[in-house]
């Protein structure tokens, strides 16, 4: 079978001040399925939206993607041509992003927004095109539809722009989404609404979505796979489940004792992780967690840990890729394949 | 009962919207009658949404907006709408923290002038040596003292907010306002900033109003805890009353509406308590309880009558004609 996407050993480089460069995103590799809702978690600079632009070709300069392949149902974004990248943007693909407002024409009225893509991806004409707008706005729960088609943006409020926003990626019945923290911008509830309807959509059409976010809790309720993302690389990748009941990575467990839960008692301090990521273009040797990490040994330090199968993974038989890894405290086999730094 | 160490009582703040492309001009009720005291030494959380007027009720408590109504009590001392150089004085008792620590320094100061403009603005306790005070400061905050030289951009989020916090410091305050003040960080350095602030006020014995969108920091942060929505005080109760036993169905819902990074058994997954709608415009608030449109409890009166906040049987106090229906307080 293969995957609706399969990204492999990607980089993006950004040059440095010293005439280097700075792999922000380092040899990302994971596939997404038919349907499959995987979610990327991450803090600021740990290169999850970067990730997620250079598989759809919109790395912002002076950025580039140096290596790495981008397989969408077996064809090679990256060689696309300019056309046919734009078609396959449009009609294949779609991206939701945080703010609403800024992807979002404010000068044209929703209706032409969303009859746009229709007309020009689909072929439909004038009167077809805002049927199915009409359609598409009553889906994502907009009131008054055929009326609201005249509006600009600036007449709906940030929730119901994120649902203009999801009207206009489903409009051409796209195979994979990508949604880059579409719900941080909203209230909680307005959140809870939002996810509702992009699971709903994702369903109906059988979608794969990539859902990227800083927050856990917004990726372990919507996503059936999570990538733990640190310093450009992912350190842990696996089921929710395992990642949000068994993690791994040091790193992992860090970040989820460092997020209160409602959940669960009142701790009397928060536990956190010392100390900050590496900054850009201050990648230390070995492992890019070891100076933060508490179960840190000293060939954390030379040895740059590879992703490799949990030791405690179950589900590898089934040929699904089970829970990775990427320390070698945790599983040996990460040193084994591992990179030794050269002298610093 | 005038002890505490802030009362405030009935606050209204109204601002004028001017006429726009498309719109026009009104008058938009952003704080509509809000009362809370706050005791010295302890914190009390401010949650809503955005545009519920919870950062208002701050700029306002700073001086920076104008109240249109109400009073506020500081030590017993009435500072509503105080002006020039008595706002200045009553500013070294109550100091704030801003979500952006990347906007509120000035990107051309170093840690060390930022925090010296400020120790030699303070008005009682002169400095014997400034240079002092400053480490002193970056030693409480947590900060070694080669940041003095720095200058913002070459500091992360949270040493920015740690100098923001030490800034706050440097007028020896009683109360700190923070409004969403650990939101922009990520988690784990915002851990950090929040122990820090629990640090700080068990060593200074600091009052905190904690104003923040983040249920889970509340809950972690506050002793007390308000609920806004439209511009007023929904439920206020201790920490236990709010988070354990909420009698307003708001307070229901917003707290079952945030995701946990915790296992859940999707078969089983328990349906949420899920708001319709979104929050109404504060320009033209509903009638009635401002809740009603997407209150799953709604009924006829709740159309017509707003209700008046009341004590529940569970403790706090909550402003709806349905919360905790088995007791009936009359009006006194």
């Amino acid at each position: 079978m293969t995957a609706l996407l399969e990204v492999s050993d990607l980089v993006v480089d950004f040059p440095t001040s010293q005439d280097g460069v700075f792999h922000a995103v380092d040899g990302v590799s994971f596939t997404v399925g038919a349907g499959e809702r995987v979610g990327i978690v991450g803090e600021s600079g740990s290169g999850k939206s970067l990730t997620s632009q250079a598989l759809m070709r919109l790395v912002p300069s002076p950025g580039t993607v140096s290596q790495g392949t981008v397989l969408f149902e077996g064809e090679d974004v990256m060689s696309f041509s300019t056309k046919k990248l734009q078609t396959w943007r449009g009609s294949q693909t779609a991206m939701v992003f945080q703010d609403p407002m800024s992807s979002l024409n404010p000068l044209m009225r929703i209706g032409r927004q969303i009859t746009e893509s229709l007309q020009v991806h689909l072929g439909l004409s004038k009167a077809e095109s805002r049927t199915r707008a009409i359609e598409l706005l009553q889906k994502v729960g907009i009131p008054d539809a055929e009326s609201r088609l005249s509006d600009f943006p600036g007449a709906f409020s940030g929730g119901m722009r994120q649902r203009v926003c999801i009207a206009i990626a489903t409009a051409c019945s796209p195979k994979l989404i990508i949604a880059d923290e579409p719900t941080t911008a909203l209230d909680v509830t307005v959140q809870a609404q939002v996810l509702d309807l992009l699971d709903s959509m994702a369903t109906e059409l059988d979608t794969g979505v990539i859902l990227i976010s800083h927050d856990l809790g917004v990726i372990s309720s919507f996503c059936d796979r999570i990538l733990v993302m640190y310093a450009g690389r992912i350190v842990e990748q696996g089921t929710a489940e395992q990642i949000v009941g068994d993690p791994q990575h040091p790193y992992t467990k860090a970040l989820l004792a460092s997020i209160l839960k409602l959940s669960e008692p009142i701790p009397r301090r928060l536990r956190s992780i010392s100390g900050a990521p590496p900054t850009a273009g201050h990648r230390p040797s070995g492992c890019s967690f070891a100076a933060r990490c508490a179960s840190a040994i000293e060939t954390c330090l030379t040895i740059d840990p590879a992703l490799v199968p949990a030791e405690n993974a179950t589900d590898a038989e089934n040929g699904e890729p089970g829970q990775l890894v990427a320390c070698g405290v945790a599983a040996p086999a990460a040193f084994a394949l591992g990179e030794e730094a050269t002298a610093a | 009962m005038s002890t505490s160490l802030l009362e405030v009582n009935d606050l209204e703040v109204t601002f004028r919207r001017s006429a726009g492309p498309g719109r026009k001009a009104a008058s938009v009720p952003a704080v509509r009658g809000v009362s809370f005291q706050l005791e010295a030494g302890t914190t009390l959380g401010i949650a809503g949404e955005s545009g519920s007027g919870k950062s208002t009720i701050a700029r306002t408590l700073m001086g920076i907006n104008t109240p249109s109504g109400g009073t506020m009590n500081l030590n017993g001392e009435d500072v509503t709408g105080l002006k020039g150089r008595r706002l200045a004085e009553y500013r070294q008792t109550m100091q704030m923290i801003f979500q952006d620590p990347y906007d509120s320094l000035d990107p051309r100061m170093t840690v060390s002038q930022t925090l010296l403009e400020a120790i030699k603005l303070r008005k009682t306790n002169k400095p014997v040596s400034p240079i002092a005070e400053v480490h002193e400061l970056l030693d409480k905050v947590g900060l070694s003292r080669s940041f003095a030289s720095r200058k913002p951009r070459e500091l992360s989020g949270g040493q920015r907010q740690r100098v923001s916090i030490a800034r706050a410091l440097s007028v020896d305050p009683r109360l700190i306002l923070c409004d969403e003040a650990v939101s922009a960080l990520d988690v784990s350095v915002r851990a950090q900033v929040l122990n820090l602030l629990k640090d700080l006020q068990e060593e200074l014995g600091l009052a905190y109003l904690f104003i923040s969108h983040d249920l889970s920091t509340l809950r972690f942060m506050a002793d007390y805890v308000g609920i806004m929505y439209l511009g007023k005080i929904v439920e206020i109760g201790t920490r236990d009353e709010i988070f354990d036993r909420p009698q307003h169905p708001y307070t229901r819902a917003l707290l079952s509406a945030v995701p946990e990074p915790v296992v859940i058994d999707r078969t089983v997954r328990l349906p949420r308590v899920r708001l319709t709608g979104e929050p109404p415009s504060s320009t033209n608030p509903p009638s009635g309880c401002s809740f009603h449109p997407r209150c799953p409890l709604a009924q006829d009166v709740c159309r017509t009558v707003s209700p008046a906040a009341r004590p529940t049987a569970s403790g706090q106090v909550a402003a709806c004609h349905f919360a905790d229906p088995e007791l009936v307080v009359a009006e006194s």
